[in-house]
C-alpha cells in the first residue's frame, strides 16, 4: 500500500495505489493506460500495485458475485463493466477519459478524508466535506452562524438551501448569483460542517420535504413580490 | 378578487402590531385593550389579532394577521394557520426565557412550517444579547426546524420586508420541488 502522505513522482500529488481483479488482459491493459494518459488532470497520483493497494478495481461479474471479501475501511472498490449504471463506484465500457477523471478524484478525496480520520469510516457528513462540492446536492443541516452570513446576499443563498439539497449550479441557477459567489459561500459552510450529503442529483427525482397543502396561485408570489419592491425571483410563480 | 395571508405570531411584546403596520398599506387594525395580566409589563396588550393588508396588482389582498401572543388564545392559532401561506415568529429576547417561547410558538405553528414557510425574527438583541442568534439556531435545529433566523428592529419597514422575502424564497423553492 502506497503512503498517501508522500508525494512521488515529482508531482506533488499524494498518491494512491489501485489493483486490478477479473478484467480481461485487454481491458486491464486499457485500465491502466487510461489512468496514466488522465494523469496530469486527477487530484492524486494513482500507482498500479497488486500488494494491498487503497483501491481494488474489479469486473463487474466479481462485482455481481458478491465483490471483495475482507476490504479494510480505508479500502475503496470501483467496478468496471458494460451495464450503464449512473452511481459512484461504477465505470462502464467504452472509458471515457473525464468519466475516469471524476471517479478516481472522488475515490482519491474519499480515501484521504478516512485516513486522515485515522480509519475511521466516513459519514455522511464526511462525504459532503471530501467529495467535489460542484458535483454533489447537499443540505444545509442548521441555520448557519451569523458570521458566516455578513457578506451580501448570503442570507438569502442560506435560505434557498433550507429547501431541499442542492448543487452549487442548483444555488447558483437559483439565486442568480455568481459561480463564485456561491461557491465561496459553500466553502464556507463546508468548512463549518454545516453541509450533509443530500439524498438527490441535480435533478431530484422525489422531493425532499414537505410540499405546501395548498400551493400558491400561480404567479401569487411574484405578485406579492412587486408590491413589497422586491426583485422578481427566478422561481416565483 | 382572491385572498392570501401571511402570519405574524410571537411574544407578546414583540412587536407583532408595528411589524404589521411597517409594511400594511392601511394603518393595522388591533384588537389591543389595556392589559390586565400582572405578568406582563405593558399597557396594552393583543386579546384577538392584529390586521394588515397590501393590495397586489390584480386586485387580490394580501392579508397580515398578528397572532395574539399568549398561550391560552392558542386555539385562534390553529384558525389564522388556515390557508396561510406561512408565519414569522418573532422573539421578544428581554422575555425570560425567550427559547421556551420559542418551543411554544414551533410547536403550535408545527403544521404549518413544515407545510409552508417559517422566519424566526429575534428582537432587542442590542440590549439582551442572550440568548444570541446562535442559540436559537441550535435550538431550532434541535427540534427539527430549518429555517432563516434573525435579528431585527421591526419598526424599521425594509427589515420587515426582508423577512417577508425569505419567506418568500423558501415559497418559491417549494414550489419548484412540487412542479419537478
Amino acid at each position: 500500500m502506497t503512503d498517501h502522505d508522500h508525494a512521488s513522482g515529482g508531482t506533488g500529488k499524494p498518491h494512491y495505489s489501485y489493483s486490478i481483479e477479473g478484467l480481461p488482459a485487454r481491458e486491464e491493459l486499457l485500465f491502466k493506460s487510461m489512468v496514466r494518459v488522465v494523469g496530469h488532470k486527477t487530484c492524486h497520483e494513482w500507482l498500479y500495485s497488486p500488494q494491498s493497494p487503497y483501491l481494488q478495481v474489479i469486473s463487474e461479474a466479481i462485482s455481481a458475485g458478491g465483490g471483495v471479501a475482507g476490504l479494510r475501511k480505508s479500502q475503496q472498490v470501483l467496478v468496471l463493466g458494460i451495464t450503464r449504471r449512473d452511481h459512484h463506484g461504477f465505470l462502464g465500457f467504452p472509458l471515457r477519459p473525464d468519466d475516469l477523471v471524476a471517479e478516481l478524484d472522488r475515490l482519491g478525496n474519499l480515501m484521504h478524508a478516512v485516513s486522515t480520520m485515522h480509519e475511521q469510516p466516513p459519514t455522511l457528513t464526511d462525504l459532503a466535506h471530501s467529495v467535489p462540492a460542484e458535483a454533489t446536492a447537499v443540505r444545509l443541516t442548521r441555520w448557519p452562524p451569523a458570521e458566516l452570513l455578513a457578506a451580501p446576499g448570503r442570507i438569502k443563498l442560506a435560505t434557498l438551501m433550507t429547501g431541499r439539497p442542492m448543487t452549487i449550479y442548483n444555488l447558483q441557477q437559483s439565486s442568480g448569483q455568481s459561480l463564485a459567489v456561491c461557491q465561496d459561500f459553500m466553502d464556507a459552510l463546508r468548512n463549518a460542517k454545516l453541509l450533509d450529503v443530500g439524498n438527490a442529483a441535480t435533478r431530484p427525482s422525489a422531493p425532499s420535504v414537505p410540499i405546501l397543502a395548498a400551493a400558491p396561485q400561480p404567479g401569487l408570489l411574484a405578485r406579492i413580490r412587486q408590491r413589497l419592491g422586491l426583485s422578481i425571483h427566478a422561481g416565483s410563480r | 378578487m382572491s385572498e392570501h395571508k401571511i402570519l405574524f405570531s410571537g411574544t407578546t411584546g414583540a412587536g407583532k402590531t408595528t411589524a404589521i403596520g411597517a409594511v400594511s398599506e392601511i394603518p393595522p387594525l388591533s384588537t389591543d385593550v389595556r392589559n390586565t395580566d400582572t405578568g406582563l409589563v405593558k399597557e396594552m396588550t393583543t386579546v384577538g389579532l392584529d390586521y394588515g393588508e397590501l393590495t397586489l396588482d390584480n386586485g387580490d389582498k394580501l392579508r397580515l394577521y398578528g397572532t395574539p401572543g399568549q398561550k391560552r388564545f392558542d386555539f385562534m392559532w390553529q384558525i389564522l394557520s388556515k390557508g396561510a401561506l406561512g408565519v414569522i415568529i418573532l422573539i421578544d429576547n428581554r422575555q425570560n426565557n425567550p427559547l421556551a417561547d420559542l418551543d411554544m410558538y414551533v410547536q403550535g405553528f408545527r403544521q404549518l412550517i413544515d407545510d409552508t414557510a417559517c422566519v424566526v425574527a429575534v428582537g432587542r438583541l442590542e440590549t439582551h444579547p442572550n440568548p444570541n442568534l446562535e442559540q436559537f439556531s441550535t435550538h431550532l435545529a434541535s427540534r427539527g426546524v430549518l429555517c432563516p433566523v434573525l435579528g431585527v428592529d421591526v419598526r424599521d419597514s425594509p427589515q420587515v420586508v426582508q423577512l417577508l422575502e425569505l419567506l418568500l424564497l423558501q415559497l418559491e423553492m417549494k414550489t419548484e420541488i412540487e412542479t419537478l
